[in-house]
């Protein structure tokens, strides 16, 4: 019994320094979303490895599958292999050194902030009913990939509505990914096209909307939004008047100072439209300098001077693009009646500080 | 995009204006610093076009030192997964974003962005994928001018506009590529002189509803390609809203609006993707893969004879108008390319969900 037992004892011994001497001649390897990389001793011969994306548990899984792309660099006392893209988190690869399998997994931190909706322009509760685009902020940025598969209109029977939106092989995103233009299929908003005739505009007056982003739409790394992002709103009826800077109302400051000068549009304009199309000129005509800041939802904009304003006469100097939420701009309606003559836009307007 | 059109043709009559200058001569070797890679396509004596909307320009690469891939028979089964594989993503972080073939030497490029913006270039070679490095090529650039009208941000300094490049052809000389703006919805157009100078041309490209018209649009253009109508070079256009659209080149003017006529309605809710021309026998043919109808197939000569009876209005006849199609046995095609003078390759969502590589000929004509 005793013997036994020492017997049983000495074994598990052998055992572990079996294990140990396993590991001690393991290649010891680190990683991070950015690297792979591999300790050697000097009089070690040098090991290959490559990178596999998923589980691998034997070799012969590594036939028809191709490697992680990446660069491969060594120094005295390592080996380090860089991906093109770093690594996904919360996703398995696997190392393949000399036939064996090195799985590894990046874990998301525990701080990770998850991609949400910041805002989107217009944030109205109605809107016309030939109403054109949105333009959604997110807080990070966004896999434009497959992104129309998560964004879908539901009308107040809890249905999707088909074809609703615009889906464009590269959808419209700004440079840094964040902000997305999301347009309402056009075809229907356009009277006479082929769509329009067929399906009818996509937003039926009287009707309560829900926009939804689902959750799990995934950021740049990969990650899921984690919850729903929802914004409902009423159509009203379709707006088919252009803006006209006429009606515009504005609020002047006083000479010798450089208050703010207000211009209330009187409508919601479209945001993406006002962006660098409007100028303030001064009684010479050149560019009197400022910066505009954008209140879309409130109907305004405001323009503060980098000088004082003179006591002089000023003009206020409009592209034509700058349209409302249904596509109308200053020179003609989104879906001009050609049987109608057209006047030339009023693009300027002159106003006097006192 | 992935048209290579009139080149060869008008290389032909162009040829004298290069015999004593190479078209590579403002060429310099380096990193041209693309930041996207949005639409692309082959010019003359090998160049291929990149369409860089992010950085707002125009790269021309001088791949005629590539060697030539083998395609003896092309066919990748599984284009997400291999890339999947080998970028280290997954699938849904992926977007192949158009394909190009070198009629040089039928190489076919395939260009893929991944969700972080990095976009890769690769060559189909043995039925899979090699990266094509970037970092040091013989290359020319041009910027897009007025792109994105200086710079706007918002409070936080974020960028808010987009000028996206939705396709790009070369024909006559001319790098021809159409956009889309977040800001307005409208239709530019722009046609850049390779060799590259200081001069382009941007047009305004418009729909006029001679098939049915009361309304008259201004919807950008999302997919074109140029093409012979009656011993004329026209551009073929499709927009985001309305289908196939004809206009003469010769009436594309800088800072003009030209007004195109329709000349097929392809059926509702539907937007030609890619547009190439093949011929057999004598007979020219324009292929259009579609967003949502099968492959389909117009003979040129039809649309030649339809814009000679567009000099009054149509009637509208139907749901689809306009020139005869006939529809293929391709279905969910998303992009499209003329391979040589007999085959198309093209890249296909199959019954099993997965997006294949393919190749096709001319009997289908």
């Amino acid at each position: 019994m005793y013997l036994t037992f020492v017997k049983r004892i000495i074994f598990c011994i052998l055992l572990i320094l079996k294990t140990l001497e396993g590991v001690a001649q393991s290649p010891r390897f680190s990683f991070t979303s950015d690297a792979v990389t591999l300790e050697i001793s000097k009089n070690q011969n040098t090991p290959t490895f490559k990178v596999y994306k998923g589980v691998l548990t034997a070799i012969d899984q590594t036939d028809g599958k191709k490697a992680v792309l990446g660069n491969l660099t060594e120094s005295d006392t390592s080996i380090r292999f860089v991906p093109l893209l770093p690594f996904q988190k919360n996703s398995d690869y696997t190392v393949v050194c000399e036939n064996e399998m090195y799985p590894f997994k990046i874990g998301l931190d525990t701080s990770y902030e998850y991609l949400h909706v910041e805002t989107i322009y217009p944030n109205t509760t109605t809107l016309p009913s030939n109403f054109l685009k949105w333009y959604i902020r997110f807080s990070k940025p966004v896999n434009p990939s497959k992104i129309y598969d998560h964004i879908h209109l539901i009308d107040n029977n809890n249905t999707e509505v088909d074809r609703a939106l615009l889906p464009l092989e590269s959808p419209l995103l700004s440079d840094d990914g964040t902000l997305l233009t999301l347009w309402i299929e056009p075809g229907r908003q356009k009277r006479d096209l082929g769509p329009n005739k067929l399906l009818g505009e996509v937003l039926v007056p009287n009707t309560s909307y829900t926009l939804v982003i689902d959750k799990a739409l995934k950021d740049h790394q990969g990650i899921p939004m984690n919850i729903d992002y929802t914004h409902s709103f009423t159509v009203t009826t379709s707006d088919r008047i252009k803006p006209t800077i006429t009606s515009w109302e504005l609020r002047l400051p006083e000479a010798k100072t450089k208050d703010v000068l207000h211009i209330n549009f009187q409508e919601i304009l479209d945001y993406g439209s006002l962006q660098n199309t409007i100028q303030v000129l001064d009684g010479s005509g050149n560019e009197f300098e400022g910066i505009f800041t954008l209140h879309t939802n409130q109907k305004s904009i405001y323009f503060t001077p980098s000088n004082y304003w003179n006591k002089e006469s000023y003009k206020i100097s409009c592209k034509p693009v700058i349209e409302d939420i249904s596509g109308n701009n200053l020179e003609r309606l989104f879906d001009r009646d050609i049987t109608l003559k057209t006047t030339p836009p009023l693009l300027e307007r002159s106003f006097g500080i006192e | 995009m992935k048209k290579i059109l009139l080149t060869i043709v008008l290389g032909l009559f162009l040829s004298p204006l290069f015999a004593n200058t190479s078209i590579t001569d403002g060429f310099v070797t380096g990193n041209p610093e693309i930041n996207s890679i949005n639409a692309m396509t082959f010019g003359p004596e090998s160049i291929l076009f990149i369409g860089d909307s992010q950085g707002a320009q125009i790269i021309a690469i001088d791949m005629s030192t590539a060697p030539k891939a083998n395609n003896e028979k092309v066919s990748i089964p599984d284009m997400e997964l291999l890339l999947s594989e080998l970028l280290g993503a997954d699938s849904d972080q992926l977007q192949i974003i158009d394909m190009a073939v070198n009629p040089a030497n039928q190489n076919i490029y395939i260009g893929a962005q991944h969700s972080s913006g990095k976009s890769f270039l690769f060559l189909v070679n043995n039925d899979t994928l090699e990266m094509v490095p970037l970092s040091s090529v013989s290359y020319t650039k041009t910027a897009v001018s007025n792109a994105i009208a200086a710079e706007a941000k918002d409070r936080r300094g974020r960028p808010l506009r987009k000028w996206a490049i939705s396709d790009i052809a070369f024909s006559d000389g001319q790098v021809m590529l159409s956009g889309l703006s977040n800001a307005e919805f409208a239709s530019t157009f722009r046609s850049i002189p390779f060799p590259f100078t200081q001069k382009q041309q941007e047009s305004s490209l418009e729909i006029y509803h001679a098939a049915h018209g009361q309304y008259e649009t201004a919807s950008p253009i999302k997919a074109f390609t140029t093409v012979q109508i009656n011993n004329k070079p026209h551009l073929i256009a499709s927009y985001t809203c309305t289908p196939l659209v004809v206009f003469p080149i010769s009436e594309l003017k800088p800072g003009t609006h030209t007004k195109g006529r329709t000349v097929a309605e392809l059926g509702n809710s539907n937007t030609p993707l890619d547009i190439i021309e093949m011929e057999k026998e004598g007979t020219r043919y324009i292929l259009m893969a579609n967003t949502n109808r099968a492959l389909m197939k117009i003979k040129v000569a039809d649309i030649e004879s339809f814009n000679d009876s567009l000099t009054t209005p149509v009637t509208e006849r139907s749901d689809t108008a306009g020139v005869d199609f006939i529809n293929l046995p391709f279905v969910n095609v998303q992009q499209l390319d003329k391979l040589n003078e007999t085959e198309f390759v093209f890249i296909q969502r199959e019954a099993d969900g997965k997006l294949a590589l393919k190749t096709s000929n001319n009997r289908w004509l």
